[in-house]
């Protein structure tokens, strides 16, 4: 099931919230556990077994764990934790790529499995690893309570997305946590703020870019071909960012405090500063599980490349199990060395509308590489985007540009923090009775504006199905 | 405090839309979509096993949602005022006008429609029975002025052309409507063409035989 769904907003949503605040305290864990697994059940009712094998799994390992301390035997149950849970995710998301690369290269011809990839799976095992890894280290405390355990893995506000909770940031929360309509008040215009992001800014302008991406490449023009990359980079964002913003808002629904995922990335003056902005959640995890463990930065400037190198393209990786996410991966692992040995002290000392712009060039080249899963397809994208297409400007591409102008402008102010400056500016001034009204007004506007758009069968990808 | 009430609304507004959809019954037709709605699906073991119930309750309750033409009109006047000239393959154009959408010919389509129509006609020429086509321009042809500006817009001349060179024997009534697109020919709402168009198609077939057609004025208006 996702968010910005009917089913989901009054069905689900008033079914789960009725349920855990009716029950005790002590059953609360227990309802989110199962309404979890129903909302995962939905659209994977088959692969709900293995979210719960997984479950069990990292459940014992962290008991093993703890048994064994001090004992060379404690390493069994990370071991096992780790193999498993990255065995998983490759049989699941990579084995039919690793077939086709084993048969392009050997000129085998082993059929592939064609196995569809279990929803969110690339998240759920990053979550269950990190916590068998965080008790191993002791930064976290065993979890005794299977249920409680059960509860964190299939956590459905970031079940099967973002943002990636680590165990030790909710593990206290786990076992006690605070209800008040405070933090309901705050998740509520959370949630309705990102279901706008996702329902109104990212479906709408995601129209532009599936309108481009379909046209045949011998008849994009240059500024069809940037129109399609801005409307993608704008896409993703407010998808991405939208998805975060509802799971974080879901979370203080229910008492949880997840941590920022996204903080406008779009404005960053260098790429080393975009990713410290952009889907945060994962850059932690690669940072404490596998950057810092390989040494970081501590052991020099050889071995800090080295291991820039294996996290970017792993982070490439991980976005999806083809050769252009790769080349994604490798394309800001060289930008962000290269920032760090010269570039960065090269952009400070210029104005800031240089980094500005260098930073979304970059981004929007990064994007090309991202969207097209055939290189071929994408090279002969960017060829367009310089001047090597069937002309600079067509009456087509000025038709987009004029129908979407309006909507690129709400997404340009949307990816800045002007909104929430002007938000907090009004909170400082104005009277209670006025913020409550344009609370409410928001509120019920974007969510009647969305269920129009839901209604209306307008287009509702779900972007997250690779990872 | 104020999160209490905006709790309380958010929680409203779903009780709100629950208790709307329980209390309004289900529709069966539409009769401004012009389709049968989704009625709740009956759902097999097979169906959920397969995932396939998720689309099949998501696609019931969008089609029985309360008040759905109303939220389908608030989506359309959203779609319009943040710049979109077009809607569901519908232009907006100028004078009130709503122009169904050619943007590209179904060549392949065309082509095969053409070659049957040959066939046909040399079929009949067999028995001396003579066949003339008359394929009628639509109205995002022969009204292009009035479509936003920019909007990519179909060559639909082409096709008598090419029916033409295959040595079919065309009525070309583009220039007779053309020549009239000044006067209410193609329906504002609709996108047929209105009983005057037909007139002037009528016309022009007349003339392209050597006939004289009745004048407009022996007809009635009703």
């Amino acid at each position: 099931m996702v968010f910005s769904s009917l089913t989901f907003l009054f069905v689900f949503l008033p079914a789960v919230l009725l349920v855990y605040f009716a029950v005790p305290r002590q059953g609360k864990n227990a309802v989110l556990f199962l309404f979890s697994l129903l909302f995962y059940a939905w659209g994977e009712p088959i692969y709900v077994l293995l979210m719960i094998f997984s479950t069990v799994l990292d459940y014992t390992c962290g008991r093993l764990v703890e048994k064994f301390r001090g004992t060379p035997k404690q390493k069994i149950g990370l071991l096992i934790s780790v193999i498993v849970n990255i065995g998983l995710l490759c049989f699941f998301k990579y084995s039919d790529f690793l077939i086709t690369t084993v048969n392009g290269v050997f000129g085998w011809n082993i059929p592939t499995l064609n196995l569809p990839l279990p929803i969110g799976i690339s998240f759920y095992t990053f979550q269950t690893m990190s916590y068998t890894i965080d008790v191993y280290r002791g930064e976290a405390k065993v979890q005794r309570n299977i249920i409680s355990f059960g509860a964190y893995v299939s956590l459905f506000p970031q079940l099967i997305a973002e943002p990636i909770v680590r165990y030790r940031d909710i593990a206290e929360q786990l076992d006690s946590r605070a209800h008040s309509f405070d933090n309901f008040g705050t998740g509520v215009k959370r949630f309705v703020t990102g279901l706008g992001k996702k329902v109104l800014l990212a479906n709408n302008i995601g129209l532009l870019w599936d309108s481009v991406s379909k046209t045949d490449a011998a008849r994009l023009t240059t500024l069809g071909a940037w129109l399609g990359i801005i409307a993608f980079a704008f896409q993703i964002y407010f998808d991405f960012s939208g998805y975060s913003d509802m799971a974080i808002g879901l979370g203080k629904m229910f008492g949880f405090d997840f941590n920022e995922n996204f903080n406008y990335p779009y404005i960053s003056k260098s790429v080393t500063e975009f990713w410290r902005r952009w889907h945060i959640s994962l850059g932690t995890w690669f940072r404490d599980y596998v950057y810092i463990p390989l040494g970081g930065n501590r052991r020099g400037l050889a071995i800090q490349i080295r291991n820039i190198a294996v996290v970017w393209l792993l982070t490439g990786f991980w976005h999806g199990a083809s050769w252009n996410f790769v080349l994604w991966g490798a394309f800001y692992g060289v930008m962000l060395v290269c920032e760090k040995l010269f570039l960065l002290k090269w952009l400070e000392k210029a104005p800031a509308f240089v980094g500005h712009i260098y930073t979304m060039l970059t981004v929007l080249l990064g994007w090309v590489l991202f969207a097209f899963d055939d290189l071929g397809q994408g090279f002969e994208y960017l060829k367009v985007m310089f001047g090597g297409g069937a002309g600079l400007v067509s009456s087509g591409a000025m038709y987009q540009l004029l129908s979407y102008l309006p909507l690129i402008l709400v997404c340009v102010i949307a990816s800045t923090p002007l909104a929430k400056l002007l938000y907090g500016k009004l909170t400082a001034t104005a009277h209670e009775g006025t913020l409550l009204t344009a609370d409410i007004v928001k509120l019920t506007g974007i969510c009647a504006l969305s269920v129009a758009f839901l209604i209306s069968g307008s287009y509702n990808p779900f972007l997250y199905f690779r990872f | 405090m104020r999160n209490k009430v905006i709790s309380i609304v958010f929680c409203l507004l779903l009780a709100a839309g629950i208790g709307a959809s329980v209390i309004m019954p289900d529709r069966y037709y539409s009769e401004n979509e012009k389709r049968t709605l989704k009625q709740f699906p009956k759902l097999t073991l097979d169906d959920v096993g397969e995932g396939r119930h998720g689309d099949e309750i998501e696609q019931y309750l969008s089609d029985q949602f309360p008040g759905r033409d109303g939220w389908v009109t608030l989506k359309t006047i959203t779609d319009r005022i943040s710049g979109k000239m077009e809607s569901n393959g519908v232009y907006f154009a100028s004078d009130s006008y709503l122009i169904e959408a050619h943007k590209s010919l179904p060549s392949k389509q065309a082509k095969a429609n053409i070659a049957a129509l040959k066939m046909l006609s040399d079929a009949l020429a067999e028995d001396n029975i003579s066949m003339r086509v008359m394929l009628v321009p639509t109205a995002s042809y022969i009204l292009s002025d009035k479509l936003p500006a920019f909007a990519p817009n179909a060559n639909q001349h082409s096709v008598i052309e090419y029916a033409e060179k295959q040595g079919l024997d065309m009525v070309d009534v583009t220039e007779a409507l053309s020549e009239h697109k000044n006067e209410y020919i193609y329906y504002k709402t609709d996108h047929h063409w209105t009983s005057l168009g037909a007139y002037y198609a009528y016309a022009e077939w007349l003339r392209s035989k050597g006939e004289t057609p009745d004048p407009l004025t022996t007809w009635t208006k009703r």
